[in-house]
C-alpha cells in the first residue's frame, strides 16, 4: 500500500481532489488519515512532509520549494503542480535598498537565508523567527526580511518592498528514494496517474 | 551463491574470446588517495585491498605494455562502509581498447545474459549516456559540475532551481531530463528527447539490440543515470531487479588512466568481512 503524506491547510482539499480524480476512493478514517484500497494519506504539518519521507513513512508526498529546500533533504522530484504565484523574497523599507557592512535578516528560512546570502556574497546575520516577519526592519530587530509573498500586500502594508526574488515557490511531488526503488511499478503507476489527470485537466509542462 | 551459473559466465565470456584475468586481492599503492583499508610490508611498500576490477585491469594492461585486453573475472572486491569492511563477489568483463558500439553490445549481452540466469527475467535495464551532459554543463561553471550531476542523479528538481536563481544560471535543460526520466523511458521517446544526433542513434542502437536478445527483459531510457564517477564517457547502463528493487549490475564505456575500455559487472553475494 502506498503511503502519502499530504499538507494540512491551503493544499489539502485540492490534492485530495486530484487523487479522488485519479481513481482513489479516499474514506475518512480519522482527521489525519484518509484511506482506500491502495493507498493511505497522512495529514501532516507542511514543514512535516520531508520528514515522513525521508524516514520511511510515507513513501510519496506534496511539498512546496521553500520547505524542500529549507529542510535540505534529498527527495526525488518528479514534477509539481500547477499553484499560485508565491515567491520566496528580500526584502527591505520602501526606497531604502540593500544597506552596505552586515546586514541584520529576520526570516522564518535560516537555511535559505544563508546559502542565498552566501551566493549573493552578503555579509549577514540572521535572526530566526516563527511568524511576522515584516515586523523585523518596523521594529528595528533587522533591516531586511526574506519571506514568502503571493501579491505583495502584506509587504506593501508594512512599508517594504522587493528587492529580489529568490525562487519562485511550486508545490512539488516528491518521493521517498528508497520507495521510488522497492516501490517502483506502484510509485510509477501513481506518478502516471497523477500526470495523466494533470494534463487533463490543461497542465500541459510542468518545468519551465 | 550458484557456481554452474557463475561458470556459464565464464562460458559464455570465453566464446567471444575473453581470458580469464585473475589478481591478488590487494595491491602495491604509491599514494593513500580515498584507500580506507591499507597495508605495508617489512620494506615500507603499501597495498590496498581491491576495491574496483576496472583499475586493477587497466594497471595490468600499462604495466605490462600489452596493446588490448580482453578479459573476465569472478572475485570479490572489498569496501569499506557504514564502519564494516564488506566484500561484494562480482564478475565481470573489461575490453581496451574499446573500438565502437560493438564492443558495448557484446559486453552488455554478456552481462544481461548471465544476470538473467542469475536474477531471471524480472529485470530492467536503464541506459543513458555521459556525453548528454557535455552539452548541458557548458554554461555552468566547473565548480558545480558535481554538484549539479550529484542533484540530476538524486532527481533533486528543488535544488536545481534554487542553483539556478542563487547562481543566475539557466538549467531548465536539466530539470527538463529529470522530468522525462520519469515519463519518457521508452525507446519511442527517443526522438522527443533533447539529446545529440549521435547520442540519440547509439542509445536507439543499444536499446533495439537488447528487446531482441532479451525480449522478457525491460529496457528503459533514463538519461539521469549521471553516473557521477568520472571516467565514464560514453554510454553506461544499470540493470535493477524489480523483484528485490537491487541494482544486479552496471557498466559502460570509460576513460581511465588514460586507456579508453568497456566494461560491465555483476554483483553478486556481499559479506561482512
Amino acid at each position: 500500500m502506498l503511503r502519502i503524506a499530504v499538507p494540512k491547510g491551503r493544499l489539502e482539499e485540492g490534492i485530495v481532489n486530484l487523487l479522488r480524480k485519479m481513481g482513489y476512493e479516499l474514506e475518512r478514517v480519522s482527521d489525519l488519515v484518509f484511506k482506500s484500497q491502495e493507498l493511505v494519506c497522512f495529514f501532516v504539518r507542511p514543514f512535516d512532509v520531508p520528514t515522513y519521507l525521508v524516514n520511511g513513512a510515507a513513501d510519496v508526498g506534496f511539498c512546496g520549494t521553500d520547505v524542500l529546500i529549507e529542510s535540505q533533504v534529498s527527495l526525488i522530484q518528479p514534477f509539481f503542480l500547477p499553484s499560485g504565484r508565491s515567491r520566496m523574497v528580500l526584502a527591505g523599507p520602501r526606497g531604502k535598498g540593500i544597506p552596505t557592512g552586515e546586514v541584520r535578516i529576520a526570516t522564518k528560512f535560516p537555511n535559505i537565508a544563508r546559502r542565498y546570502c552566501e551566493s549573493r556574497g552578503l555579509s549577514c546575520r540572521i535572526i530566526p523567527l516563527k511568524g511576522s516577519v515584516e515586523l523585523g526592519p518596523i521594529s528595528g530587530l533587522s533591516d531586511l526580511i526574506i519571506d514568502i509573498t503571493e501579491t505583495g500586500r502584506t509587504l506593501r502594508e508594512n512599508d517594504l518592498e522587493v528587492l529580489d526574488e529568490i525562487f519562485e515557490i511550486r508545490t512539488h511531488v516528491v518521493v521517498n528514494p528508497v520507495s521510488y526503488r522497492t516501490k517502483r511499478r506502484v510509485v510509477l503507476d501513481f506518478l502516471s496517474r497523477l500526470r495523466r489527470v494533470l494534463e487533463d485537466e490543461g497542465f500541459q509542462e510542468p518545468v519551465q | 551463491m550458484e557456481f554452474e551459473k557463475v561458470v556459464s559466465f565464464y562460458k559464455k565470456a570465453a566464446e567471444k574470446g575473453y581470458q580469464a584475468f585473475f589478481s591478488p586481492a590487494f595491491e602495491k599503492i604509491n599514494h593513500f588517495q580515498d584507500k580506507t583499508v591499507v597495508f605495508f610490508d617489512r620494506k615500507g611498500n603499501f597495498y590496498a585491498l581491491r576495491e574496483d576490477f576496472t583499475k586493477s585491469v587497466v594497471d595490468y594492461k600499462k604495466r605490462l605494455g600489452l596493446a588490448s585486453v580482453k578479459v573476465w573475472y569472478a572475485d570479490y572486491v572489498y569496501r569499506y562502509a557504514m564502519d564494516e569492511l564488506t566484500a561484494e563477489y562480482q564478475l565481470g568483463l573489461e575490453k581496451i581498447p574499446w573500438r565502437d558500439s560493438r564492443d558495448t553490445l557484446e559486453v552488455l549481452e554478456i552481462i544481461v545474459s548471465a544476470a538473467v540466469e542469475f536474477f531471471g527475467n524480472s529485470l530492467i535495464v536503464e541506459i543513458s549516456d555521459t556525453r548528454v551532459y557535455e552539452d548541458l554543463l557548458k554554461e555552468v561553471p566547473q565548480e558545480l559540475h558535481k554538484t549539479v550531476l550529484d542533484l540530476v542523479d538524486s532527481k533533486n528538481l528543488a535544488e536545481i532551481e534554487f542553483l539556478s536563481r542563487v547562481r543566475r544560471l539557466d538549467l531548465s535543460r536539466i530539470e527538463k531530463i529529470i522530468e522525462d526520466s520519469f515519463y519518457r523511458r521508452e525507446v519511442e521517446h527517443l526522438e522527443s528527447l533533447d539529446v545529440r544526433p549521435e547520442v540519440r542513434e547509439r542509445l536507439k542502437e543499444t536499446a533495439v539490440f537488447l528487446k531482441r536478445h532479451f525480449p522478457e527483459v525491460e529496457v528503459e531510457i533514463d538519461l539521469t543515470l549521471a553516473r557521477t564517477v568520472e571516467e565514464y564517457n560514453g554510454l553506461i547502463f544499470i540493470v535493477y531487479d524489480s523483484n528485490t528493487s537491487k541494482l544486479v549490475a552496471a557498466g559502460g564505456e570509460y576513460s581511465s588512466n588514460g586507456e579508453i575500455g568497456v566494461g560491465g559487472t555483476i554483483y553478486l553475494e556481499g559479506k561482512t568481512c
